[in-house]
């Protein structure tokens, strides 16, 4: 049997009359980077400040590597944490910082100089040495903060946003280096963020969380693919929503439309609701059909590898978004355009 | 109209308070360091007869060396118990009872409101349960410390309200650093200037108040110079003069400690 690096089990916490989490279960595997994703108030976070230590549960049982630690104090737990933001000493140079937890350990200074040396090259901050915090840039301040927290070797790697507070190129960069540091080490990681994108790039698993429970976790290409609720759906990629009757086991009607929809089958003659990602719309010049929705393209934005058409749709109350066949100039604004769903579409939930 | 970014009324209003602090404080001067009759001195003569006699003799009049210790006395411990009290109950309050702040804050402004001789009646009321305290060199100490409080506290909480201090400490803790670790490794050497400045506002307390030293019968450095006043006027101002002196020193030091640290950490 393996033994999970970090384990949650029946874990409840509450703030007063407010409840954080709700029974959380969580299985971290040796090695493997989970991301807590959610909306904020969803209860990563809470998660993140219990593996830490910070607060204690109030009930429930957290372990690390088959050993309790429910009641084992922040200080004593072994983990390395990155924060927002602001997390760097100020009165601490970037080598004061990386050794801080070297120094509560009493590691003798050359071990610790030895350590810290490999750090700033593992981040690549080799030269900013005896810099302090304020003279650093944001996303320097965060390899710092990486560096300090992967100095003390810790048994997991807490990350709580990291990256939220920089901006779009570097939050790039260090997406991609937090990432292949992990790997390279081979480091028990929890990463919470808000950001979808963030958390399907760089997962092994994504832990999909909304008001104190996972709604569901599972590889980024299943939460994709195969969100487990209309929740978990919405949260993750774009989705456009069409409320649809279903008339025979290959076709749906929306309002005087009819549309091909394999998938259908099992629900005939209910009120369905599609939910339909931007790529799984096929869009033709062909309106004539009456297998297919007809719109009228509202505006479009070219993306460089593709470009997005927005259309609207007689009985769809919201816009649709799908992506213009590759490899041909984007459509006019007011031209009208036949809609079709892939073969591989099945998203429908009864409504 | 701006020179150096600096609008030119900023000039005319350090101008007006400079004004307000130095010409008493010059007058004093003048009664306690010129040999010229008070009723004679002018414009006129400004620079004449200026001498340091009678500082010189009450540096040597009975008592004044040992008000002088006793008061330096006074305000080591006075510093020390109120950092001691302060610091932890700051931070304590920044992070765990942010809700009580402004209620906190309230009750630190006390002793701004009410005034020491309110709470000297206090002392008066329960003299008779405490003879032994007030008997005692250092029964001053407590009383001074609640006087500084306003002043020790407030700097205190601007500086750990500028700190990011609940992910300071989380930072710390995560790293494997006690609650004191933490203290003294993280918190205090951030909030230095402000410990600093506490410290120096309580001396200046310490060497300036008379009310409660007066009613506890204490001969602290202020008393003396009120007694001292007695015998020989001029030379009671020449103390108050140089006291205040020493106070402006202190705190044109503080100022320069503040500024050097601020350079440094940019420059280097």
């Amino acid at each position: 049997m393996v033994i999970s690096a970090m384990k949650f089990e029946n874990v409840v916490m509450r703030f007063g009359d407010t409840t954080a989490l709700h029974q959380f279960n969580l299985e971290v595997s040796q090695g493997e980077l989970v991301s807590l994703l959610g909306p904020s108030g969803c209860g990563k976070t809470t998660a993140l400040r219990l593996a830490a230590g910070f607060i204690t549960p109030t009930s429930g049982h957290l372990s690390l590597s088959g050993k309790d630690i429910t009641v084992v104090p922040a200080h004593r737990r072994n983990m390395g944490m990155v924060f927002q933001s602001y997390s760097l000493f100020p009165n601490l140079s970037v080598v004061g910082n990386i050794e801080f937890g070297l120094r509560t350990r009493k590691v003798a200074a050359s071990e610790r100089r030895k350590i810290s040396d490999e750090m700033i090259g593992l981040v690549r901050l080799d030269g900013l040495e005896d810099r302090f915090p304020h003279q650093l840039s944001g996303g320097q301040q965060q390899r710092v903060a990486l560096a300090r927290a992967l100095a003390i070797r810790p048994e997991v790697l807490l990350l709580d946003e990291p990256l939220s507070a920089l901006d779009a190129k570097v939050r790039l960069e260090l997406r991609d280096q937090i990432r292949r540091l992990q790997q390279s080490l081979g480091i028990t990681t929890i990463f919470v963020t808000h950001d979808q994108e963030e958390a399907l790039a760089i997962s092994d698993r994504v832990a999909v969380m909304s008001s104190g429970i996972i709604e569901q976790i599972d590889t980024p290409f299943q939460i994709y693919k195969n969100p487990a609720s209309e929740n978990v759906a919405r949260f993750i990629g774009a989705i456009v929503e069409i409320d649809a009757h279903v008339v025979n086991s290959h076709q749906v009607a929306v309002g005087s439309r009819q549309l091909s929809c394999i998938g259908a089958d099992s629900q005939v003659g209910s009120e369905v609701r599609l939910m339909v990602r931007p790529e799984e719309f096929i869009l033709s010049r062909d309106v004539v059909s009456d297998d297919c929705l007809v719109g009228t393209v509202v505006r479009t934005e070219f993306r460089g590898s593709q470009t997005l058409v927005f259309l609207s749709v007689p009985d769809v109350p919201n816009e649709l978004s799908a992506i213009a066949a590759p490899g041909e100039a984007p459509p006019s604004v007011g031209s009208q355009l036949g809609i079709r769903l892939s073969t591989e579409f099945t998203r429908i939930a009864p409504r | 109209m701006r020179d150096n970014g600096r609008p030119v009324w900023a000039y005319f209003v350090l101008c007006i308070t400079g004004l307000f602090f130095l010409a008493p404080f010059l007058t004093m001067a003048r009664f306690a360091f010129q040999n010229v009759l008070v009723i004679d001195l002018g414009w006129s003569n400004l620079f004449e007869n200026w001498s340091f006699d009678k500082a010189t003799a009450a540096f040597g009049a009975t008592y004044f060396a040992e008000s002088l210790w006793y008061s330096l006395r006074l305000a080591v411990f006075t510093s020390v118990l109120s950092v001691a009290i302060i610091v932890p109950t700051a931070v304590f309050v920044h992070l765990r009872l942010k809700r009580l702040r402004t209620i906190i804050e309230f009750f630190t402004l006390l002793p701004y409101v009410i005034p020491a001789i309110g709470l000297v009646a206090g002392i008066v009321v329960l003299k008779p349960y405490i003879r032994g305290f007030i008997a005692s060199d250092y029964s001053l100490v407590p009383f001074y410390a609640v006087l500084s409080l306003p002043f020790t506290y407030r700097a205190l909480d601007s500086a750990l309200q500028s700190l990011p201090l609940e992910t300071l400490v989380s930072a710390s803790r995560s790293l494997g650093a006690t609650w004191t670790q933490t203290l003294f490794r993280v918190l205090l050497p951030n909030i230095k200037t402000a410990v600093i400045s506490g410290v120096f506002l309580t001396i200046a307390i310490v060497l300036g108040e008379y009310t409660i030293a007066d009613v506890l019968l204490k001969r602290t450095l202020p008393a003396f110079m009120v007694e001292y006043r007695g015998t020989d006027p001029r030379g009671g101002y020449a103390l108050a003069v140089l006291t205040l002196a020493l106070t402006t020193l202190l705190f044109v030091v503080l100022g320069l400690l503040t500024r050097s640290r601020h350079e440094k950490s940019r420059s280097s």
